[in-house]
């Protein structure tokens, strides 16, 4: 091979390598490879915290997230949602973003619906969707649900709704998990929630969000879920301890197969590129 | 396992699968396909936050609780709440916002502005300096280097972790003090705070490349299930 040939492997034109990525995770998605992964360090305190709830307790998920980042979030906020129902524990959706009512519709529509037929809506889990204020929110939610939320998505008054029959304000819930995906999100659940009141507090997030968050853990965040991996190990968890009552493969563990290819691919063109660069670069040493 | 092919019926899937392969032709180069899905989305999206805002800040919080008949509208049957003269306050501030598409009364909007970064810096500063700051100072020396284990002696793992953790923050701090004008490092000390910084940065962008394959994965599952029916 020519000096310039081995140049020529460090500006490949960037196309090759998008369809090549797209083209290593079409087959990947296809032929479906499972990478069973093992519930890490963070995402333990997690699955522990709602294993030690008793029957009955009130769960928060904070649907943080809109479309864009589903792929990401999506797969933890149906994990909770399968172990809280599972566990017996009443699910509250919430949202700081404006998005979050269609978000938790997609919970209900993908999971509660299809995988837990008796569960009913109001009893075993309640929407009360999208509220605007942020940080704002947060704060005034900590004292009372009520003076923020008037009623649920379907318009039931809170006082008439089972699954908020022991929740004043945040303080009654046994955790509350975040899923975000920006702002507001995690960090105001940080700031304005967890570190002023009295209830643990577990996050979500997304790859390009979680060096953000890792300083939290673990004294002002429980744990934390951070990309697909951490929806992943999750789901492990659940397979671990309740294999009989989740499916077997869920969202988060069959995008590892795809992910794991695309990072093999993306680390074989960084190692042709260094190749490139270090072999041209002896030659031209040599013919010096 | 590939399924034979079954395309989806429903035109929702078909409107977001061609959205979406509009979007990706931008990868081979700009074009009018990816220019038309671009402002169907910066439309909708403004659009959708208009009616969100509406239906869930101006009605329940400004129009409703200033004439209560409104809530007619909507339902019939509902019991009429009290008059809230308060929401004027809002209602005001709002309107003075939306002064500066006026030239002449523009500087009206001044003071909605004003009142707004007032009151989240002075909200944020406390929580800021408490969350950030203080608890960040304790989980970085709170517990000091030496780590001690369930069953005696030192959690050699944890220990070293905490070793890094505190090491690195110090010399990441000396190297913001000992870089001179134009990045040049001036002390080894610096040096090797340049390079806890190049770690952290390349961490994060690893974090956030397999945040884009997960993004990638998300959207071609729904293009070969959803869509086509393939997975």
């Amino acid at each position: 091979m020519s000096g310039s040939r081995f140049e020529a492997l460090q500006s490949i034109d960037r196309r090759w390598i998008f369809l090549a990525l797209a083209v290593a995770v079409i087959a990947a998605l296809v032929v479906q490879p499972v990478f069973r992964d093992s519930p890490g360090e963070l995402v333990v305190p997690i699955f522990a915290a709602i294993e030690a709830l008793a029957p009955g307790t009130p769960v928060l998920i904070s649907l943080d997230y809109s479309p864009s980042s589903a792929p990401e979030l999506e797969p933890m906020a149906a994990a909770l949602t399968r172990h809280c129902l599972i566990r017996g524990l009443p699910v509250t959706y919430l949202s700081l973003w404006p998005t979050g009512n269609h978000m938790a519709g997609r919970i209900v529509e993908r999971v509660i619906g299809p995988e837990y037929p008796d569960a009913v809506e109001g009893r075993e889990w309640v929407t009360l969707g999208f509220q605007a204020g942020g940080e704002l929110l947060v704060h005034a939610l900590l004292d009372s649900l009520g003076s923020r939320f008037a009623a649920d998505v379907r318009g039931i008054p809170l006082i008439e709704i089972p699954a908020l029959a022991q929740v004043t304000g945040l303080n009654d819930y046994g955790i509350v998990v975040s899923l975000s995906a920006g702002t507001p999100g995690l960090k105001e659940w940080v700031l304005y929630g967890g570190d002023v009141g009295a209830f643990p507090l577990a996050g979500g997030c997304t790859g390009v969000g979680a060096p953000q968050f890792f300083p939290y853990y673990p004294r002002q965040l429980l744990g934390l879920m951070a990309a697909l991996k951490g929806a992943a190990e999750y789901e492990a968890a659940l397979n671990d301890d309740y294999a009989d009552r989740v499916p077997r493969v869920m969202q988060a563990t069959r995008g590892m197969g795809p992910q794991t290819v695309a990072h093999l691919v993306i680390v074989a063109f960084i190692l042709l590129g260094n190749a490139g660069l270090f072999i041209g670069e002896r030659r031209k040493r040599g013919r010096r | 396992m590939i399924h034979p092919l079954a395309v989806s019926h429903d035109f929702g899937v078909w409107v977001g699968a061609l959205l979406t392969l509009m979007v990706f032709s931008f990868l081979y180069r700009d074009n009018p396909f990816y220019k038309f899905a671009e402002h169907v989305f910066v439309g909708v999206s403004a659009a959708y936050w208009m009616v969100i805002g509406f239906w869930t800040t101006l009605w329940p919080r400004v129009i409703v609780p200033l004439i209560p008949e409104a809530s007619r509208i909507v339902s019939s049957d509902t019991p009429l709440p009290e008059r809230d003269l308060s929401a004027v306050v809002p209602a005001v501030l709002g309107l003075m916002m939306l002064s500066r598409l006026v030239p002449r009364l523009s500087g009206l909007a001044r003071w909605p502005t004003a009142f707004v970064l007032g009151t989240t810096a002075g909200y944020a500063v406390v929580r800021y300096v408490r969350s950030d700051f203080m608890h960040q100072i304790q989980a970085t020396i709170g517990d000091g280097v030496l780590i001690p284990a369930a069953g005696g002696g030192w959690n050699v793992a944890e220990s070293l972790a905490a070793l890094v953790t505190l090491s690195g923050t110090i010399f990441g701090l000396i190297y913001f003090m000992n870089t001179r004008r134009g990045g040049t490092v001036t002390t080894p000390a610096a040096r090797i705070g340049l390079l806890v910084l190049m770690v952290t940065f390349g961490a994060s962008f690893g974090s956030a490349v397999m945040a884009r394959i997960s993004l990638l994965v998300g959207r071609l599952q729904e293009l070969l299930g959803d869509w086509l029916g393939l997975l």
